[in-house]
Parts: C-alpha cells; sequence; structure tokens
C-alpha cells in the first residue's frame, strides 16, 4: 500500500488531517477485520480514514473544518488498486508511455471537464487550488476507485499537486524512465522547487517487480507475498521523497 | 464565533456577532476610547495559520485604510495599542443589505435601481482610478442606510492591479455563488474594471426583475450560462425604459469589450438616459436578439423565399403550359 496525502493549505490542522488520513487508511487496509478482497478494504479503510478526520476535528475546535487530500495505491495479487480523493496524482507508466490514471476534483479540473475553459486556461485558473471534494469536510467524500492489470516493470508515481502544478506529464515521464526511483523523486522534486515550488511537493515512484501468482488464500496474503518479494528479492523498489514543508505528510508502507 | 459579548479587544468592546463569511467574523464593538461603535472584521481561527490567508487579510485592510469615498465603507487607523491579533475596524453603517431589502420587496423599481447603481458606479469609479478592482459585487455587499445611501463594503477578495496573485486551497463550499461571477472570471483572469461592471450590470438586472439572468441546478450550470448564454431581454419588460434596458445590456455584455469601458460611463448613462441614441439602442437590440451573431439565419431565409419562389414560379409555368398542351383547350 502506498499512500500520499496534502492537509488543506497552511489549516492549523492541514498537517494532522493529512497524517490521521493516513494512518487510519493504512491501519484499516492490514486490519485482520478488513474485507478480504482488496477493493472493499480499500473502500472500507477510504471511509473511515474520513471518519477519523472529521472526528478528530470535531472533539479539538481549533482543528475545526481541517480536511486533506488521500490518494492510496494497493498492489494485490495482479492487480493495481486506486482509492482517490482530492488533487493528488497517479501515474502510471507502461513500456515508453505515461498515462494519468487519476482525475483531479479540482474547480479548474471541473471546468476543464465541462469544456468551458481550455488547457492551458487550466493550467493558471486559480480554481485548480479549489478542491471539489476532500477527506473530513462535511458531506462523505465519494473516493474514485479504480482497478487496473499489473505488469512486470509498471512504474507508478503517485504526487501531490506541488509537482504536477510545476512539473509537465512529458517530463515526470522522461525523468521516471532514466533515472532510478531515488534518484528520479529527487530530480522531480529538485525540478518543481527550481521553478518556485510554492507548494509542498511529496513523490512517491513504485516500479513493480515480478508479480507472484495468487495463491488460494486472500487478497492480503498476496499483497504481503508480492511486497515482500520486491524488497527481498530487489525484483522492485518503491521509494519516496518529500520536500521540507510541514503540511505534505507522505505515507508509505512497506 | 471567536469574541463573546463583553470581550475587550485592545481599545475595543464586542457588543455582538454581526455575522461570518468564508474567512472572517465580524463583529459589532465599541471604540473604548472615543464611545463610537465600529464593526470589527476577525479572521476564522482555523484559518490563521495559512500565511496566504493572512496576505489576503492584510490585503483587505491596506485596501481598505486607502479608500475614502461617501459611498464606500470606511477602514478606520488602528488604535495607540499595538494589534493583539489579526483583525481590522471598519465604520459601523446603520442600515440593510440589498439583499434583506430585495428579499422583503422582490424587485425595485426603475428609479430605484437607478439611484443605487448611480451611486455604485461612482464608488466604483473612485476605486478603479486607484487600481483596486472589488470583484465580489451582490446584494449582501451594498449598504443602504435610511436615508438612501448606498455604501459598498467587503473588499475581501479585491485586488490592486499589480499586486501578486494569492491562491490558497481550499474546499469549493466556501467560495460564495457564480451568480454574479464575470465570464473571464470563470475562465480565471484576474479581472478589471469591465468585471465590476459585469457583476454591477447582474445586481441591477436583480433589483429589476427579482432575480439574476441565470440560474442552474450547480454552480457549474450557471458558470455555463455566463459563458454561452444571452441573458432574457430586459427590452420586452414593460416596466423597465428601455434606456436603462440598454445600460443593463450593454454593462453584461459577455465580451469586455463590448461593455462600458469605465464605471463613469456607465454612470453618465444612468444619469443621463437622454444622450443615448435610439439608434444604439436598436443596435444592442439586434444584437440581442441574435441578429448579429446568426447572419447565416437570415442568409438560409432569403434563400428558402427564393427557392419556394422559383418552385411556385415553376409549378405555374408548367400548369399554364400543360393547359396549353390539352386537346380541347
Amino acid at each position: 500500500m502506498f499512500a500520499i496525502a496534502d492537509g488543506l493549505g497552511g489549516h492549523a490542522g492541514g498537517a494532522i488531517a493529512s497524517a490521521e488520513a493516513v494512518e487510519a487508511l493504512l491501519e484499516h487496509y492490514t486490519s485482520p477485520f478488513a474485507p478480504a478482497r482488496p477493493e472493499l478494504a480499500l473502500r472500507d479503510a477510504m471511509r473511515r480514514a474520513h471518519g477519523r478526520v472529521l472526528q478528530r476535528a470535531l472533539s479539538h475546535p481549533e482543528l475545526n473544518g481541517m480536511q486533506t487530500t488521500l490518494t492510496a495505491l494497493a498492489l494485490a495479487g495482479r492487480h493495481a488498486y486506486i482509492a482517490h480523493v482530492g488533487d493528488g496524482r497517479v501515474y502510471h507508466v507502461r513500456g515508453r508511455d505515461l498515462q494519468l490514471l487519476t482525475s483531479d476534483h479540482s474547480e479548474a479540473a471541473e471546468l476543464l471537464r465541462r469544456g468551458l475553459i481550455t488547457p492551458a486556461q487550466a493550467r493558471r485558473h486559480p480554481g485548480r487550488h479549489v478542491l471539489t471534494r476532500a477527506l473530513g469536510a462535511g458531506l462523505p467524500p465519494r473516493p474514485d476507485f479504480t482497478r487496473l492489470p499489473l505488469q512486470e516493470g509498471d512504474i507508478f508515481v503517485l504526487c501531490t499537486d506541488g509537482l504536477w502544478g510545476a512539473v509537465e506529464d512529458e517530463e515526470i515521464r522522461r525523468v521516471v524512465l532514466e533515472h532510478s526511483p531515488a534518484e528520479a523523486c529527487a530530480r522531480l522534486v529538485a525540478l518543481a522547487n527550481a521553478r518556485g515550488g510554492e507548494d509542498n511537493i511529496t513523490v512517491q515512484i513504485v516500479h513493480v517487480g515480478r508479480i507472484v501468482p495468487p495463491q488460494a488464500d486472500t487478497g492480503r496474503g498476496r499483497l504481503a507475498g508480492l511486497l515482500a518479494r520486491m524488497i527481498l528479492g530487489g525484483l522492485g523498489a518503491a521509494q519516496q521523497c518529500q520536500a521540507e514543508t510541514p503540511s505534505g505528510v507522505p505515507g508509505s508502507m512497506p | 464565533m471567536t469574541l463573546e459579548p463583553g470581550e475587550r479587544l485592545d481599545d475595543y468592546e464586542v457588543l455582538r456577532h454581526l455575522g461570518s463569511g468564508g474567512m472572517s467574523d465580524t463583529y459589532l464593538a465599541r471604540r473604548l476610547s472615543t464611545g463610537r461603535l465600529v464593526v470589527l472584521k476577525v479572521p476564522l481561527p482555523h484559518l490563521l495559520s495559512d500565511p496566504a490567508v493572512l496576505v489576503r487579510f492584510r490585503r483587505e485592510a491596506e485596501i481598505a485604510a486607502r479608500l475614502d469615498h461617501p459611498h464606500i465603507q470606511r477602514g478606520l487607523p488602528p488604535g495607540p495599542q499595538a494589534a493583539s491579533r489579526p483583525y481590522m475596524a471598519l465604520e459601523f453603517i446603520e442600515g440593510r443589505t440589498l439583499r434583506d431589502v430585495l428579499e422583503e420587496r422582490k424587485r425595485l423599481a426603475a428609479h430605484e435601481v437607478v439611484h443605487i447603481a448611480a451611486q455604485i458606479a461612482d464608488a466604483l469609479e473612485y476605486c478603479h482610478r486607484r487600481g483596486i478592482i472589488h470583484r465580489d459585487l451582490k446584494p449582501e455587499n451594498v449598504m443602504l442606510t435610511a436615508d438612501g445611501q448606498v455604501k459598498l463594503m467587503d473588499f475581501g477578495i479585491a485586488l490592486r492591479q499589480g499586486a501578486r496573485r494569492v491562491t490558497w486551497q481550499r474546499l469549493s463550499g466556501e467560495i460564495g455563488t457564480p451568480d454574479y461571477m464575470a465570464p473571464e472570471q470563470i475562465q480565471g483572469a484576474r479581472g478589471d474594471a469591465r468585471t465590476d461592471i459585469y457583476q454591477l450590470g447582474i445586481m441591477m438586472y436583480e433589483l429589476l426583475t427579482g432575480a439574476p439572468p441565470f440560474h442552474g441546478d450547480n454552480p457549474y450550470a450557471v458558470m455555463e450560462q455566463h459563458l454561452r448564454t444571452d441573458p432574457p431581454s430586459l427590452f420586452r419588460r414593460g416596466t423597465v425604459p428601455a434606456a436603462l434596458a440598454y445600460v443593463v445590456h450593454r454593462a453584461i455584455q459577455r465580451d469586455p469589450r463590448r461593455r462600458y469601458p469605465s464605471a463613469a460611463a456607465l454612470r453618465d448613462d444612468l444619469l443621463h438616459p437622454e444622450r443615448i441614441t435610439p439608434e444604439a439602442i436598436a443596435l444592442l437590440q439586434h444584437h440581442l436578439a441574435g441578429g448579429a451573431r446568426r447572419p447565416w439565419r437570415r442568409a438560409v431565409l432569403l434563400a428558402l423565399i427564393t427557392a419556394a419562389g422559383a418552385l411556385v414560379g415553376a409549378l405555374l409555368w408548367a400548369g399554364a403550359f400543360s393547359g396549353l398542351l390539352r386537346p380541347g383547350a
């Protein structure tokens, strides 16, 4: 399981909201009481992450209104499962091609989807910082869920708006393909910082190694097997970098 | 609410909570050294740690302090004591917002709308000359005093031209209604004097008819109409004089270049409707009816009439010809 969360603006609770959300997500996804099917476990974990942030805000008046984005990638069996709320992004690189797997939940993205503004206008639109969905605020957040069959050599890039707002998709693709995960993370963060880096930046790059055939046990067992092989066998790598800003709290497992 | 009645804040004593906005709470307070009633605007506590929010708040206070106009709520200079927390003191205006008036009366008479809009245009001209764009004109932000004076309020998202843009991440529910948004604002532009003119036009439309021109199930549907739809014509409403309908429709043209170039030009047309030529009114009406943008319609109609005429002619000719050939004719 890999996750990124970005607390909203400089809200007092922004950093707390993102940390709480990631913690609750991991806790519930890996809980022995979680549903066996990964997509159900992920849905459940997202709902509980929302509940945790909301509950914390309600019991601490100074945290009133705290919100966070949450974008999670779970690898289980032969599939990748993505759950997403807010304006974090997951890119998928297969072969030489880069594809964006998530839609931004922002006003600018919504205006663009409706054909009311051009892509060029969307890139500079003040509404790109205005979220239409987030965890911890008001109504249940309606996450997007995606499932994707895995292939050996797949690369996933999880990042906050601090990265994709400053660095073009094509640049991300090139850097990710040309460098090791750790090196690519460092270069992408440096690139975003060199261009102003007004926002905090969190990047995780996940390389998928050899895929273990599903075993007879639950999805959770398959996940553990896959991740264990990724680490122990050196067949894959998962690394993250983070810019030194207070409100971006990345979460990652293993 | 962060301050309680009776609580002291520097030289002020809080009397009561007046309301809450997206960024701040407002309170009625008394300045202890002078006994004068003031409005205190205090940023919402959970936003205090956001540097961008504080920059915006400081800008609002700076703008308020720079403006001194009879139709603009005055910002008051800070007292001798150092501010213990971020807040600003503003002139207390006794009166009702235009929204309250609209809710009670549904719509206003043409001469009242002219009286109110001319004062707002006057205040806007004053702001624009100082490079300040309000960008959030709506009936909630206009106060009407008992003697009919208009006071423009809330420069919370106003912009000083040339200043760096400050945006901050937040959830969309905190943004106000798109009912008064100009098309260029929807598309992400910072806006200029003509943006305020558009918003004033929409407000005048609402004052005259009881509702803004565009409605929708959600904010995006309203935004789409601002960008793509012509508002229902005021020229067909018997209660609105043609010259006033002209002023409103010119103010709310989608293309900023077709609007009034300045608030002063709009105010002059409001106060001297006799100077608006019948040709200008006819041209705008024609444009509203779609004449200017759909010349092909007329061409197609002309072609259809010509084709129908030719067909009838051909049939008549054929009939006459066949009659000539008929045996016994």
